[in-house]
């Protein structure tokens, strides 16, 4: 009975709104028609007139697409990167804000810089990870390295190693534009005999194979481990030191050297939120021949779902991103901001030092402290090497402490 | 922040969800009588076509005509309306796992694709499959167990032990060479292929001894003594791949919807047990026979290891169908009008030429890339900077999906996702697009250095990716977010567009 009610329906009911609508359709589709196919025409006579070929050319067909950027997400792990920061013309400093020590057996006490580590000692290493884009980063790879303080030594090092010998990575997860801590051991090496203190870079690599800019997923982090020397300095004392730096490139290089007291300064920003509405290409004999209406089943303001006369069997689809802006004034601002070294203070350094291809080597520095430096004064110096094209290739960030 | 991919599919509740062997109506008959007596429906549809013609003459199309417009909007409402059966709508459902097929567009315009659920590794799999192979060697070699029509004629399939060079037992398997690693695989491939046999008529059904193969052997995938390195359960996605009581209440409304693919009563994992006596009707099947247990995982021969299959919707299906009814209209009018004024040859020619230009102009008209089709869309947007470059998924990477989950009532009933609403993508295979057997520990021997993978991935991992992923895409994100000097130089000054979403 039920199938025989279903059936009257289909035939009486069913049936007869469906060739009613497919006569307003053919109706449509020949009302359209003509505008439809000049439209083509003309896209014809265009894509002709590029190319100057009647066939398309031969394409093998792609067996695995792209994928639909709507549904595909694209994480932005980042940490204070030097070498970015750099490259757009911003002071830098290796006093990374996302890098801090703890000793493993007090962890609750955040050591106050990390240039006063002692040898031989376990540490916690914290590393924060940021995520600059409004979609979360799921399984960022982070690798904690580090290696002799130079501008850019290759002996990079895993800072933790497993019962095998294996580097211990960490995987984290982190929210859109949110932020996670991550943490590694961190056995301190011991000092040779003789050395007062060594100085070491430690370096934070992320990875993510989504990542939407992977220019800001390299940060370092001066550190200097400590015997059991003092580490003032007295007013008009000059500083020897030497640094290594290593020409990466296949041919000779000259190199130079400056010195500044740029440190971060903690201002609030607001960043806004910026969308960017990307709408579907349609040519237009396909808008023209989208006119055509059709019965779609939507669901009504109560739920339902009801069939409803719609001109238009597609829509033309709009996809939303977004990020966030706002840092724009301060960028600009920190652009045209100098730090140069206070009055009296002395940074000397080989002018224009050519390396030939792969070498390294010890450069020697002296920096002469002000006569005049108040005792309790503390100073940050960054040295940076940059070629001569202004390519930043490393640096090295110094605390000066002093006491008369 | 919240974006809801365009999709085109409905899921529905228990009791409304139906295979087209479930039609009613006109369309329950014809249905009924294609799949069951497809010889007399021939004939009938003969017999009715030609007296229709005798007594109506011109007219004779008009009744079939107006029955096939009965008919394909059910067919479209079907389709995409009363096919899929909800699962949990309401709730997130995120799973983490590995993709193991390169994705592929199917006929009706979808983006398909599996993923092998965490935390299982495809060299668990294997070792459990070739566990479970062992503990059933004469369960597999007994003839009786075949005497299925159409799959096998009484004759249980020659196993792989019977394979000349196979090892007995398989214990060695991933101590060997790496030829007779392959060796093996390549038998066990084979094996599976003739245990699944086939349907002609139906690719979709595969043999019973199979399924209860299968069944016994996701068992011990999900059994709770199989612990991760960490001593923690791995079955934490049991309800992807099996009904699972603790998620569907026993007893209800959807429980019943599902077909039964387990039997508590049944020791699985012991020798020769992979078997079940228990026969329950499939709603799905059209008629009250009682049937054996019925996988809700699917099974990737190629790979051999279980998959989750997913879904990006696409809608050829309605472009056809409405194109089909305009055909029909157009083929109908001018057969019957040609039909009166030159006669019924001259009427059929006509119809067949007109109805061929309609097409052609179909085709010019209405055939671009990627029309109906879920994939890359050509996209202008009001800002071109910062974005990222296509992407394509690749076979190995690990991936969260997030989306609707769903029982296809089609396909002998799986679990699904469909549609996918978001795809993160984790990891990519470090192997490129083999899908090699690497654990945590080979990869970090291989390759020096790990990477992200199923084998990682636990319950409490599970929940807080999944946790975050809904949070990600449901939870609306504010205009204004107060950040430091600090924070901004700790992103490089600098955005980049996120993954899109639709108005």
């Amino acid at each position: 009975m039920n199938n025989f009610l279903a059936s009257l329906r289909a035939l009486f009911i069913s049936a007869p709104l469906a060739i009613l609508m497919s006569i307003l359709r053919l109706i449509f589709f020949l009302l359209l028609l003509i505008p439809g196919l000049l439209a083509k025409l003309v896209e014809w006579l265009k894509w002709f007139l590029k190319t100057k070929n009647l066939k398309e050319d031969e394409k093998e067909k792609e067996c695995n697409p792209p994928f639909p950027e709507d549904v595909m997400r694209r994480p932005d792990p980042s940490i204070y990167s030097q070498h970015y920061l750099a490259s757009q013309g911003i002071a830098v400093t290796w006093n990374n804000p996302d890098i801090w020590f703890a000793k493993a057996n007090t962890p609750h006490i955040i050591e106050n810089d990390s240039h006063h580590l002692q040898e031989n000692t376990d540490y916690i290493v914290f590393v924060q990870v940021h995520n600059a884009s409004t979609d979360a980063a799921i399984g960022v790879r982070v690798r904690l390295l580090y290696r002799p303080w130079s501008f850019n030594s290759p002996d990079l090092l895993p800072v933790d190693v497993d019962t095998n010998g294996n580097e211990v990575v960490k995987f984290v997860n982190v929210t859109p534009m949110g932020a996670i801590i991550t943490k590694f051991n961190w056995r301190t090496p011991n000092l040779v005999s003789g050395e007062d203190s060594k100085h070491l870079c430690l370096q934070v690599h992320l990875s993510h194979p989504m990542d939407i800019n992977t220019a800001n997923n390299v940060g370092q982090e001066n550190t200097r481990v400590y015997n059991s020397a003092s580490n003032f300095v007295h007013a008009g004392e000059l500083l020897n030191f030497t640094i290594l730096i290593n020409n990466i490139y296949n041919q000779p290089m000259h190199f130079r050297f400056g010195a500044d007291t740029y440190s971060i300064k903690e201002e609030k920003i607001e960043l806004k939120l910026k969308r960017n509405v990307g709408t579907e290409r349609w040519s237009p004999s396909r808008k023209i021949m989208n006119a055509i209406p059709t019965i779609q089943r939507v669901r009504s303001k109560g739920g339902d779902m009801e069939n409803r006369l719609v001109f238009g069997q597609s829509k033309q689809r709009q996809v939303i991103r977004a990020r966030y802006i706002g840092y724009e004034d301060y960028k600009d601002k920190l652009k045209k901001e100098r730090f140069p070294l206070p009055e009296g203070y002395v940074f000397t350094a080989p002018v224009n030092l050519e390396l030939n291809k792969k070498e390294m080597r010890d450069v020697p520095f002296t920096l002469q402290v002000s006569p005049d430096a108040l005792d309790g004064q503390e100073l940050t110096v960054n040295i940076q090497a940059t070629t001569m094209s202004g390519y930043l290739m490393g640096g090295v960030t110094i605390f000066l402490k002093i006491k008369n | 922040m919240p974006r809801d991919i365009q999709s085109y599919t409905e899921c529905t509740v228990p009791g409304s969800a139906k295979s087209h062997k479930n039609f009613d109506g006109l369309m329950g008959i014809i249905v009924s009588s294609v799949l069951h007596n497809k010889g007399n429906f021939i004939t009938a549809f003969v017999l009715l076509l030609t007296t229709s013609f005798i007594f109506l003459g011109c007219y004779g199309f008009l009744p079939f005509y107006v029955t096939l417009m009965a008919l394909l909007p059910g067919v479209k409402d079907w389709y995409f309306y009363t096919r899929l059966l909800c699962v949990n709508e309401k709730l997130d459902n995120c799973v983490i796992g590995m993709i193991t097929h390169e994705p592929t567009v199917s006929f009706d315009g979808d983006r398909k694709m599996n993923i092998l659920p965490a935390p299982f590794s495809r060299k668990e799999c294997v070792e459990k499959l070739a566990a479970h192979l062992e503990a059933n060697k004469e369960l597999l070699a007994d003839n009786s167990n075949f005497s299925q029509p159409i799959f096998f004629n009484g004759s249980a399939p020659a196993t792989p032990f019977s394979v000349s060079g196979f090892p007995n037992p398989l214990d060695e398997f991933f101590l060997d060479t790496a030829d007779n690693k392959q060796f093996i695989l390549d038998e066990l491939v084979a094996y599976m292929r003739r245990l699944r046999s086939e349907d002609p008529e139906d690719e979709d059904v595969s043999s019973e001894m199979y399924n209860q193969f299968l069944i016994g052997y996701m068992d011990r995938l999900l059994s709770a003594d199989n612990l991760d390195a960490g001593g923690q359960p791995k079955n934490f996605y049991e309800k992807y791949l099996r009904k699972d009581a603790s998620v569907i209440p026993v007893g209800s409304a959807l429980w019943n919807a599902i077909p039964d693919d387990f039997d508590p009563a049944v020791n699985w994992k012991a020798t020769n047990g992979s078997i079940s006596p228990l026969k329950t009707t499939n709603l799905y099947e059209g008629d009250s026979t009682p049937r054996n247990l019925n996988t809700m995982f699917r099974f990737e021969n190629s790979m051999l290891t279980p998959y989750m299959h997913c879904e990006i919707d696409g809608d050829v299906v309605a472009d056809l169908v409405d194109f089909a009814m305009i055909a029909l209209t157009v083929f109908a009018a001018t057969v019957t009008l040609l039909c009166i004024f030159l006669g019924p040859l001259a009427a059929l020619l006509g119809a067949l030429g007109l109805a061929l230009l309609f097409w052609l102009l179909y085709k010019i008209l209405f055939e671009e890339v990627g029309v109906g089709q879920a994939g890359e869309q050509d996209v202008d947007y009001e800002d071109d900077t910062n974005l990222p470059p296509n992407i394509s998924q690749q076979k190995g990477d690990t991936v969260v999906i997030y989306g609707r989950w769903i029982m296809d009532t089609e396909h002998n009933q799986y679990f699904e996702i469909h549609p996918v609403k978001a795809y993160y993508v984790v990891a990519t295979n470090p192997n490129t697009s083999a899908i090699e057997f690497l654990d945590t520990h080979d990869q970090v021997d291989n390759n020096g250095l790990q990477v992200m993978n199923n084998t990682l991935v636990n319950k409490s991992l599970a929940d807080e990716i999944c946790k975050m992923v809904s949070s990600g895409e449901k939870d609306p994100i504010p205009e204004v977010i107060p950040r430091t000097t600090t924070q901004v130089l700790s992103y490089g000054l600098n955005t980049f567009y996120g993954g899109g979403g639709i108005v």
